[in-house]
């Protein structure tokens, strides 16, 4: 499992993620930043829903997510080493396990520090915010890792996919549609934002902390479960 | 009715596998016992495909494979037992050699680790190596890492698809040998490959695999005799066409003689290994001079083409 976990890790910690990932994860914080440098800051309610709804937890952290959770098995696929892996006494979810764990750990902590950096500055130091939505941000990484993750396992076009998915799902239908909210991740990011400090994303009408959190496990569990099927199923390249 | 024969370690029956509408493998029943077995076909013919649901990579249509009596898909603690090596010469190239092996070792739960991965490493002579990251090593040298990676948990099963890609001749000498050792000590070898040659060096059984379907399998000479068998092409250029061309199909292994509209010869044997020694002599003789002497149809796919093609006459 150890052995699998730091194969994967190094698979994320290649130059060109890392470029991509702190490129990312740097927007937020800016654009807060710059926000801020003006002496008409806009009112909270902009942020939160700018900032943190749209950019961080609709944009930011499921690109950045989309872009390392190929490191688990879409690597492995495109470059045929899937075999090396798969050929082992483990049973599956000895594999899966490790490298969802390795492609999680360090969009986590780059994302997770980016978004609490963010909130920090942008609610004026109120810590409990910053918790609340470091606490979102962290639950969106896993919840996105967890997909793309099983997404690379189905199909070769996990990307495009991916990117229509963030576009048309997160960006689209799940602000408009009514009922798909409960089927999206950024929606469940800023529940548990809301659910975390009430006063936060407080405008909107959002799921109970309980039920988002018990949705989130679920939909993680569901996902881990998909994946370790596929695993078991599919051709290994 | 029972039999005292071996179970054999591998065993498909009817195996089958469809990508689409295309068949890669084609009812294919085959039992493979320890020793060396070459699997010999030309390139697509299902070599890949075949070694890779024996290996339970690959998910079958229809028909059953095993591997000492078990079901190969699916079959987690299977894997401690087989070593594969596909075809594939993709590594890790952010690991030196040493690391590579070491996961292998620890992917398979080889126990002790260390001197396993040494002993894996010596195999394929590679310790002076071992450090430096795979990215900078030769195609050759990949291959034997990868085949330490494939040997480090000594298995009692090794199938190995076209592992003499990249090899230099002196590599593919010592890989021989080391086939002919592991084989010796009662493994189970599957060696695919392309190239007849290469096959005949190793293997004392083989399989001819043609369109997915088991064309030939048995004795290597049995094969190779049907092989010298079977009516060759032989262009001849030369200074005195017609000279030759008389002198030529007097010879008993030579079936009929043509003249191209070039001036050349075209001349049919069933019997080429005969005809390459006679040819130069009866040059000699009738004091012509050879030019260029080129087998026309000696590829893989003609030989098989030929063997498929007889076996359904």
């Amino acid at each position: 499992m150890k052995s699998l976990f730091l194969l994967t890790l190094r698979r994320v910690l290649t130059p060109s993620r890392l470029l991509m990932l702190g490129g990312l994860a740097l927007a937020p914080f800016a654009v807060t930043s710059l926000i801020l440098l003006f002496p008409d800051a806009p009112p909270v309610r902009i942020f939160e829903d700018f900032i943190l709804n749209t950019l961080l937890a609709g944009a930011i952290i499921p690109l950045a997510t989309l872009a390392t959770a190929r490191a688990a098995f879409g690597d492995e696929i495109s470059d045929r080493t899937l075999a090396n892996v798969t050929l082992t006494p483990y049973p599956r979810w000895r594999i899966v396990l490790p490298k969802l764990a390795g492609v999680v750990s360090v969009p986590v902590v780059v994302l997770g520090a980016i978004a609490c950096l963010t909130s920090y500055v942008g609610y004026g130091a109120d810590l409990p915010a910053t918790w609340a939505v470091t606490v979102g941000a962290v639950v969106a990484v896993v919840l996105y890792c967890s997909l793309f993750t099983w997404l690379d396992l189905v199909t070769p076009h996990a990307v495009g996919i991916g990117l229509a998915y963030i576009v048309l799902w997160e960006g689209v239908f799940s602000r408009f549609v009514y009922g798909v909210r409960f089927l999206s991740v950024r929606s469940h990011a800023i529940a548990v934002m809301h659910g975390t400090d009430e006063r936060r994303f407080a405008a909107g009408e959002h799921t109970a902390l309980s039920l988002t959190i018990i949705a989130a496990v679920v939909v993680m569990a569901g996902l881990f479960l998909l994946s370790v099927r596929r695993l078991r199923t599919m051709d290994s390249p | 009715m029972t039999s005292d024969a071996p179970a054999p370690v591998i065993r498909t029956e009817r195996l089958t596998r469809w990508f689409g509408n295309i068949v890669a493998v084609n009812e294919v029943t085959l039992d493979i016992h320890p020793g060396i077995t070459g699997l010999l076909g030309p390139n697509g013919a299902g070599k890949s495909t075949l070694i890779r649901m024996m290996a339970g990579l690959a998910r079958v249509s229809s028909g059953t494979v095993t591997l000492f009596g078990e079901p190969v898909r699916n079959n987690p603690p299977l894997s401690k037992r087989v070593g594969v090596m596909h075809e594939h010469e993709t590594v890790y190239g952010f690991l030196t050699g040493r690391q590579f092996v070491t996961l292998m070792g620890e992917l398979r739960d080889v126990t002790p680790l260390r001197e396993a991965v040494e002993r894996a490493i010596d195999h394929v002579e590679l310790q002076d190596a071992a450090d430096r990251k795979i990215r900078t090593y030769s195609r050759g040298m990949r291959q034997r890492i990868r085949l330490a990676g494939t040997l480090v948990h000594d298995p009692e099963v090794l199938l190995l698809d076209e592992p003499l890609n990249g090899a230099d001749p002196k590599q593919r000498i010592h890989f021989q040998r080391l086939l002919k050792r592991f084989a010796s000590e009662g493994r189970t070898i599957v060696v695919s490959s392309h190239i007849l040659e290469e096959v005949e060096r190793i293997a004392d059984t083989v399989l001819l695999l043609v369109n997915g379907k088991l064309a030939a399998s048995g004795d290597f000479r049995a094969i190779r005799a049907a092989l010298n068998e079977r009516p060759y092409h032989v262009l001849v250029a030369c200074d005195s066409p017609r000279a030759l061309a008389a002198a030529v199909v007097q010879l008993d292994t030579v079936e009929a003689v043509k003249l191209d509209p070039d001036g050349r010869i075209v001349i049919l044997s069933r019997n080429v290994r005969d005809l390459q020694i006679e040819l130069p002599k009866l040059a000699q003789r009738t004091s012509v001079t050879l030019r260029r002497v080129v087998p026309l149809d000696d590829s893989l796919e003609s030989v098989f083409g030929y063997l498929v093609d007889g076996g359904e006459r």
